[in-house]
């Protein structure tokens, strides 16, 4: 054992050059989209395959390379305030400046960013796998894995960013690509308008980041203004603090994660202190912290589809398959909670910030799960489920539990990616069918595909010991014992919503596979007999079922660690992640915003009530769809407005339309005929265009050819500015 | 009689003049003991002279600036890159004239002859320290290019431009020698560096003698550098010279007189009241640049059209010139208006640096692009229609991308050059200035200027669009085709975007050499 750990935690790569080469990571995929992109109609589809596969695998053994380093104990990241200890990552010089302020272009790897690129990278290799037989008869096969392989390099970005800006590089191209792929068959109307929706959406959260980006800056050049005595943090004296905040700024920009982790160390002590200088004048640090916090989680609630913006995600379906199970399951839609996980130093900071967070996730994760009790399309369902997964990170994020939120983004990856590949073959072996009402006993057709499906299934519902349970029990478990600072209630109500939510998704997940893999075939089925997908599918499935069973290991209490003369059973992820929440831990402990437990309680209760809400909920999703329903043809009329008011996704699409897109559209269009065509065009445009070309034409006149003429007139130019000058001399 | 002891260090500012002068006699010489029927080689010739020249006053502009000759000229980097960029316009010129005139059969030793004395000129009018050496040397020049405007001597026009540019010059130039006795008068000395000395004292004693003196100077390099509104000569001379010469009047002399101006005002403003030379340039470059675009508005002529261009350009070269002259301490600093200066810091920064190296890449840039414009006229002017009005239509233009798109290309890699569009060095020539002219807190001028180059960019914009988005017309002529014309309009393109995408080596040599003497 000890020898094995010793194996992993001797690096290969020496550590700082594995920092160095980060930026190969992300420039394999953008070569590959480039060389993909332009020359992937000459090269043919073969070639093309062959790079985009290459480029995403050649990431994924860098990035095996670099996961490595950073478990290396030599391994140090520099940082104006010291090195970073299990990270590896480097600086490559000032990307712009603008007066004070500047972005440095620097990377990071660290135990948080290295698991994102492994999963990043190794779900995306099996996925392009996968793609290369999904998208087999497609002609656009080039641009296609252009944009996937786009995508990759956006996202590594975003996970090896070691600054808010260059994150946001990497969000903004995620989003772009996530746009090109939702709306790749964009000669389909109702496509392109789903890209389009996505994007706008989205747009709406980019804001609320770059303001929360921008409050951060002026928060942080504020506190670069401070006397020297109001400065302390734990283990530095004033002096020492505020000369070395001031460097750091200086040296790495206000925007960059180490900045951003010192600020966190400062505010404490200045959190009921009102700001005193910049344009923030007189909002109080805390005030101003949480504004930022929740207009961040605005920003995360686009990318992540949280209630009020998660009404993309459904529609983002429309993509191919792949795509929903790269970007709209596993990897993208988790930035937000990568978001926060990232600054989770900062949201310990604020109670306000995490009761809203909390209650957010927990109510986006039972909203979602209701809807997804009467769709009828099989992505549609997996993308509802997405939806209330991701709700139930944010409830994790809110309720502290930021480990416990990450090991859900990473076992979520897997059996999510599964179960949406998994639909893509159902669907590529049914002659494209999605509805799952005219589905049904696929099972003995597609073995491969229903062996997979079913295990990634059991692992969202949370049954033990599948890796699904031991994230979700994670996340319930803290917002069970955890307390929010004064907002006790909410820890409470986003507990008790967590646990309808995850018995919700037990229902409609086996309502899910019930319906399709299990019973008598549909009568009206596309096609009478389904086959089974091409081996190039379903070993990226089998991979991936045998992850969401294998990742339960993460979730294992097999940690011991010595914290203050007791020893603490740890589970693995949350032992593995503790040098990134090493600052978040001594806040809390510090602050007390988060009320921990102050004794373990038995684990055994919590694993057989989590048993019991997946097994009684499946159960009875077996007896509604395979006993009562075939039997009885309809529901009960007491049911029927429930149903209509869940299948219509609570008109939440017709209220926007109401309410935001048609006073929009009507303003829009009214300052187009009225501003736009008339003032501008008409008056400013033509209009400036015409007196000039009158003047024009009118001075010509004066061009006579007469050569008197121009002598006279230069004649009395020079007498008028002498007369002039002489003027200015003469009293 | 009083020889002057002269070393070689004295003649070194003068050598590119000198080589011109030796390859102008070459090729006179050429006319009398060689007649062959084919006369390309005197093109060559005067190329390669250009050339040569070049190259001496690019090894000359790394010497420090002083004074030579006794103080009658001066070495700078300044006036050495100046030649440097005529002696380019003129192997340009050369290059562009041997199609052209052997398209006419009028190929002659006298042209290229007379093009070298009057590159000749333009070198050493820019070095000129004294009086009477800028005097000489402006009729050195004149007299070169009247003749070259003339050359052609059929039909009426060429006659009527050289004749009106003949008595219109000879009136500035008298109004430039008379100011400049006027200046004597004043000062007691012709040398720039005495009548700096003894300006103070002469305007606390006579300061009407000395603004009479400094407005006829500037009236007469009004005139040379095209500057509304002294600038009525240029269209109907432009229009009649032979298409080269005009490009080369356009670029060269413009350059040429622009840098004599430069020095000699450096000398003349001590002691006056900073506003006066000021306001004098600001209002010379305001109405320049709105004047040169607004006339080039209604023209259907691209040769005319081109003509009150070349005002436009002169005018931005004046704000260049204008922001050298900015008053250090602005009056009514706050306020922002035409003729004021509003420094963005508060204190005026030193601009000269910035100003000499945007004025040397303006006239750099504007020299490839120009040359490059009118020789692509050249090349689709035709001989049989030289006397009808309409040979140089726009319409010429329709539909050239179709028949020839390596030309359209070219013509429209020069209108946006001339546009001031990226990516081409019209466009940074503009930057530059600009930057100069905002730095010196010329706000209201430089926002002006912009605004009258955006009209201007209509102007530039529709010749591309007659070539790419107008049907050819059915009886459209071939462009006629010579090695030489190409060969200086594919230099002349290669320039244009090469230097708007990689400036680097260029702006370095300019910055680090564009001193002035005497500044």
């Amino acid at each position: 054992m000890e020898k094995l750990q010793l194996f992993f935690q001797t690096s290969p790569v020496d550590p700082t050059a594995a920092g160095q080469a980060l930026w190969l990571i992300i420039a394999l995929p953008l070569l590959g989209a480039l060389v993909t992109g332009v020359f992937g109609k000459i090269i043919g589809r073969q070639n093309t395959h062959l790079v985009a596969v290459g480029a995403v695998g050649g990431s994924f053994l860098l990035s095996l390379l670099v996961f490595w380093a950073i478990n290396d104990f030599r391994s140090a990241a520099g940082s104006p305030f010291g090195p970073i200890a299990y990270a590896v990552g480097a600086d490559f010089g000032t990307w712009f400046s603008a007066g004070a302020f500047k972005v440095t272009f620097g990377l990071t790897a660290d135990h948080l960013s290295g698991s994102m690129l492994l999963v990043i990278t190794g779900v995306g290799f099996l996925i392009h796998l996968y793609s290369t037989g999904y998208m087999s008869h497609d002609a656009g096969y080039w641009r296609f894995f252009s944009y996937l392989n786009l995508f990759i390099a956006a996202m590594l970005t975003l996970v090896l960013a070691d600054s808010l800006p260059l994150l946001f590089v990497g969000w903004e191209g995620v989003g772009l690509c996530s746009y090109l792929l939702i709306g790749f068959w964009y000669d389909d109307a109702q496509k392109a308008f789903a890209g389009r929706k996505a994007f706008i959406t989205n747009r709406i959260g980019d804001f609320g980041f770059l303001i929360a980006a921008f409050l951060t800056v002026l928060v942080v050049e504020s506190i670069v203004q401070l006397p020297v005595t109001s400065l302390s943090r734990a283990g530095a004296d004033g002096a020492m603090v505020a000369s070395r905040y001031a460097q750091g700024v200086n040296a790495k920009g206000a925007l960059s994660m180490p900045v951003l982790e010192e600020t966190a160390r400062i505010l404490p002590n200045l959190l009921t202190q009102d700001i005193a200088t910049g344009p923030l004048t007189g909002v109080g640090y805390g005030t101003a912290l949480t504004i930022i916090l929740v207009l961040f989680l605005l920003g995360a609630a686009g990318k992540s589809a949280q209630i009020p913006l998660y009404v993309w995600l459904p529609d983002a379906m429309a993509g191919p398959t792949p795509v929903s199970a790269l970007i709209h399951a596993a990897t993208m839609v988790t930035s937000g909670v990568y978001l926060f996980c990232r600054l989770s130093y900062l949201v310990v900071l604020s109670p306000t910030a995490m009761a809203v967070i909390a209650l957010i996730g927990a109510s986006t994760a039972l909203v979602a799960a209701l809807i997804a009790f009467t769709q009828t399309g099989i992505k549609k369902v997996l993308a509802y489920s997405t939806v209330s997964q991701l709700g139930f990170m944010f409830l994790g994020i809110g309720v502290g539990a930021f480990w416990a939120a990450f090991l859900h983004v990473v076992t979520h990856a897997f059996f999510k990616a599964c179960l949406f590949l998994g639909a893509g073959s159902v669907m590529h072996g049914n002659g494209d069918e999605e509805d799952i009402t005219r589905l049904g006993g696929v099972r003995k057709e597609m073995p491969v595909t229903w062996a997979t499906f079913l295990i990634a299934t059991l692992a969202i519902t949370g049954i033990v010991p599948l890796s699904g349970f031991f994230s979700k029990d994670a996340i319930l478990h803290a917002a069970h014992v955890n307390g929010i600072a004064g907002f006790e209630w909410a820890g409470h109500a986003a507990y008790w919503l967590g646990v309808v939510t995850a018995a919700g998704t037990s229902f409609y997940m086996m309502r899910l596979y019930f319906l399709t893999f299990e019973g008598p075939r549909a009568k009206d089925a596309k096609v009478p007999h389904a086959h089974e997908s091409s081996p190039v599918m379903t070993g990226p499935l089998v991979v991936l079922a045998v992850l969401s069973v294998v990742a339960l290991v993460h979730g294992l209490p097999i940690m011991h660690v010595q914290r203050g003369g007791v020893t603490a059973t740890q589970a693995l992820m949350e032992n593995f992640l503790d040098p990134v929440f090493r600052t978040t831990h001594d806040l809390v402990a510090q602050k007390q915003f988060l009320v921990l437990p102050k004794e373990e309680h038995g684990l055994l209760g919590a694993y057989v009530q989590a048993w019991l809400i997946a097994v009684v909920a499946g159960a009875l999703a077996y007896w509604v769809y395979r006993r009562y329903l075939p039997v009885v043809k309809k529901l009960p009329a007491a049911l029927e407005p429930l149903r209509k008011l869940s299948f219509n996704k609570f008109y939440v699409d017709e209220l926007y339309t109401a309410l935001l897109v048609r006073p929009l559209t009507f303003v829009a269009r009214a300052a187009h005929r009225l501003v736009d065509a008339v003032l501008i065009d008409g008056v400013m445009v033509r209009g400036t265009a015409w007196v000039t070309k009158q003047t024009g034409a009118v001075l010509r006149y004066l061009q006579t050819g007469d050569a008197q003429m121009y002598a006279a007139v230069m004649a009395v130019a020079l007498a008028g500015g002498l007369v002039w000058a002489l003027l200015r001399v003469m009293p | 009689m009083n020889i002057p002891h002269l070393t070689f260090q004295d003649l070194l500012p003068v050598a590119p003049a000198g080589v011109l002068v030796v390859g102008a006699i070459v090729l006179l010489l050429s006319e009398v003991f060689l007649s062959t029927a084919q006369r390309t080689y005197q093109a060559v010739i005067g190329t390669l002279t250009a050339l040569l020249a070049g190259a001496v006053a690019m090894n000359n502009a790394f010497e420090p600036a002083r004074a030579a000759l006794q103080g009658y000229v001066v070495l700078d980097p300044f006036s050495q890159w100046m030649t440097v960029l005529v002696c380019l316009g003129t192997a340009l010129a050369s290059l562009l004239s041997a199609g052209f005139l052997n398209h006419r059969n009028a190929e002659r030793g006298e042209f290229y002859a007379l093009i070298l004395f009057s590159a000749a000129g333009m070198s050493l009018l820019a070095m000129s320290a004294e009086f009477i050496t800028l005097f000489i040397n402006l009729e050195v020049l004149s007299i070169s290019t009247y003749a070259l405007t003339a050359f052609l001597r059929r039909g009426p026009r060429p006659a009527e431009a050289g004749f009106k540019y003949f008595i219109l010059g000879a009136f500035s130039a008298s109004l430039l020698l008379y100011g400049a006795a006027l200046l004597y008068g004043a000062t007691g000395s012709t040398r720039f560096l005495d009548v700096g000395l003894a300006l103070p004292q002469a305007f606390a004693q006579q300061p009407g003698l000395v603004y009479a003196g400094f407005g006829l100077v500037l009236a007469g390099f009004a005139f040379k550098v095209a500057a509304v509104p002294f600038h009525m000569w240029t269209p109907d001379v432009y229009e009649g010279a032979p298409t080269p010469v005009t490009a080369l009047m356009s670029a060269g002399v413009k350059a040429a007189a622009v840098v004599a101006l430069v020095r000699t005002f450096l000398f003349l403003v001590k002691g006056l009241s900073p506003e006066v030379p000021f306001i004098a340039f600001s209002a010379l470059a305001l109405l320049s640049m709105v004047g040169g675009n607004l006339l080039a508005l209604p023209q259907r002529n691209v040769k005319r059209m081109l003509a009150y261009s070349s005002i436009a350009h002169a005018g931005y070269l004046l704000l260049g010139v204008a922001a050298l002259f900015a008053p250090a301490t602005a009056k009514g600093s706050d306020a922002v208006g035409l003729f004021t200066a509003t420094p963005l810091l508060g204190s005026m920064p030193n601009v000269a640096a910035s100003v000499y190296k945007g004025l040397l890449f303006y006239l750099l840039g504007y020299t490839v692009t120009a040359l490059g414009a009118f020789g692509t006229i050249a090349a689709l002017e035709r001989r049989e229609d030289e006397t009808r009005s309409n040979t140089w239509d726009l319409e010429r233009f329709a539909g050239l991308a179709q028949r020839k798109p390596g030309w359209a290309a070219a013509m429209a890699a020069f209108m946006l050059s001339l546009g001031g569009v990226p990516p081409t060095v019209g466009f940074l020539g503009k930057l530059y200035l600009f930057g100069a002219a905002v730095d010196a807190g010329l706000l209201g001028l430089a926002v002006a200027g912009v605004l009258a180059s955006v009209a201007g960019v209509y102007v530039y914009l529709r010749v591309v669009v007659y070539m790419y988005m107008r049907p050819a017309p059915a009886d459209a002529p071939a462009p006629f085709r010579h090695w030489t014309t190409e060969v200086a309009l594919i230099a002349s393109a290669v320039a244009v975007v090469a230097l708007g995408v990689l400036p680097g080596p260029v702006t370095e040599w300019f910055s680090r050499a564009g001193m002035v003497f005497g500044s």
